[in-house]
């Protein structure tokens, strides 16, 4: 299938096979590796992308279901609330092992995106679906609500 | 990754011409998030890699309406749509509830109510409520369309009842006025789990509030299916609405789930709590 497609802000044409997934396409197809292969099955998060303003999970998404001319913002975007995001998740060492990073960020600045004004509880439901195994979560949620103040 | 060959129509007409045509040899594709999963881990009729038919560039697959008596959710809907609707928010609140723990963000973004229905888990959070409103599945195929029970729909854990050449095209849930609907779950954790036992309720209440004219109770993961707890709704329903009557029906509903034992929890648990989830809800109906 030929798709159309605007990767971080540029306009992507080419041919792909429909049951192509989306996170090899970034990773393989376009060399945008900092999106994670982690589980494999949408469950850890590590993959999680933003298509259509949406945060999911691009291991359990094949080219087929994507609508033509949408939008994709990866880790390598140039998103002014991602930038922000990740400085501050430098600023206060809010990752360890790292493999978790790219999907907490991703999914950080969906649910800034949607609402930057969201409280702790919000922050923990907005994150819920990346799951990390060694910060245990503080720093990462500490990162996200300073990153709120700058907005 | 994949190697399935996808077949992708852009109308609804191509796509039940497609289903007739391969029968069992395809199955349909909407969020993905069970079929993909499925799919690579090789489950069941998924190893053989069977085609799949994408529904996602049928965009008249994508609605929710509200008719007079009914609130219709067409097959491509996900769980976000539904949440954010105010047509949902209004008449199913209960289904916000149930929804609301699904997965995670990423998974509710992408994962469809009819994808959840079709996939009949026992423990799916959406089918409590589904049940509690006796919700109707319309199967279409190239010559037919009906509308089915949700409870003769689903016929045990992953069995559904559809024709060979059928596809759900819609899920019809009937509005109830001035019921309260609730639903609670109990789970390991509170994002990206499975149910360990849920209960959905919908009731109302007499005018003077001393009884209940009606009240629906489902319990999911206490059985195959989803199960409606008939006695405790029947001696609800011919008593007085009081604190004693609420303890009578936590002991009813414990007496008639028979949940088995599996890897989320145990029998005596799931029995235990039957009774006490309906307690915390009669209870806050009572106190209202």
């Amino acid at each position: 299938m030929n798709v159309k497609i605007t990767i971080n802000g540029k306009l992507i044409t080419r041919e792909v096979p429909e049951n192509r997934r989306l996170l090899d396409f970034l990773r393989e197809d376009l060399g945008l590796k900092g999106t994670k292969y982690g589980c494999d099955q949408g469950e850890c998060g590590a993959c999680s992308i933003i298509l259509n303003n949406k945060i999911v999970t691009s291991c359990i998404i094949l080219m087929a279901q994507i609508p033509q001319n949408s939008t994709v913002l990866t880790i390598e975007g140039t998103d002014h609330v991602l930038q922000l995001i990740q400085e501050k998740f430098k600023e206060f060492g809010a990752a360890q092992c790292g493999a978790c990073t790219t999907g907490m960020i991703m999914a950080a600045t969906s649910l800034l995106h949607l609402d930057p004004k969201v409280n702790q509880k919000e922050i923990e439901d907005g994150l819920c679906g990346v799951l990390c195994r060694c910060t245990g979560y503080t720093k990462i949620y500490d990162a996200v609500k300073e990153a709120q103040k700058q907005l | 990754m994949y190697s399935n060959e996808i077949l992708s129509p852009t109308s609804l007409k191509e796509a039940l011409a497609i289903k007739d045509q391969y029968v069992n040899d395809i199955f349909p594709l909407a969020g993905g998030t069970d079929v993909l999963v499925m799919v690579r881990n090789k489950l069941g009729v998924w190893g053989e890699s069977p085609v799949l038919l994408n529904l996602n560039n049928i965009p008249k697959l994508n609605f929710i309406l509200e008719t007079d008596s009914n609130i219709e959710i067409g097959p491509l809907v996900t769980h976000t749509q539904l949440l954010e609707s105010p047509i949902i928010q209004k008449h199913v609140p209960a289904l916000i509830k149930a929804i609301s723990i699904i997965g995670s963000p990423q998974i509710r973004n992408l994962g469809t109510l009819t994808g959840n229905v079709c996939r009949a888990s026992p423990a799916a959070d959406t089918l409590a409520t589904l049940y509690a409103r006796d919700t109707q599945v319309q199967i279409q195929t190239v010559n037919n369309s009906k509308l089915v029970p949700i409870k003769e729909f689903i016929t045990g854990p992953g069995q559904i009842n559809i024709p060979e050449n059928g596809l759900v095209t819609k899920i019809v849930i009937p509005k109830l006025e001035g019921y309260f609907g609730d639903y609670i779950s109990l789970r390991q954790r509170y994002a990206l789990s499975i149910v360990v036992v849920s209960i959905a309720v919908e009731a109302l209440l007499s005018k003077d509030r001393s009884r209940m004219d009606d009240i629906r109770i489902s319990l999911g993961a206490v059985a195959p299916t989803i199960v409606r707890a008939t006695k405790t709704e029947i001696l609800l329903k011919s008593n007085a609405f009081t604190k004693n009557l609420i303890e009578k029906a936590e002991k009813m509903i414990i007496e008639e789930s028979r949940p088995i034992t599996d890897i989320r929890s145990n029998k005596r648990y799931r029995k235990a709590m039957t009774g006490v989830l309906l307690g915390r809800i009669l209870r806050e109906i009572l106190s209202h």
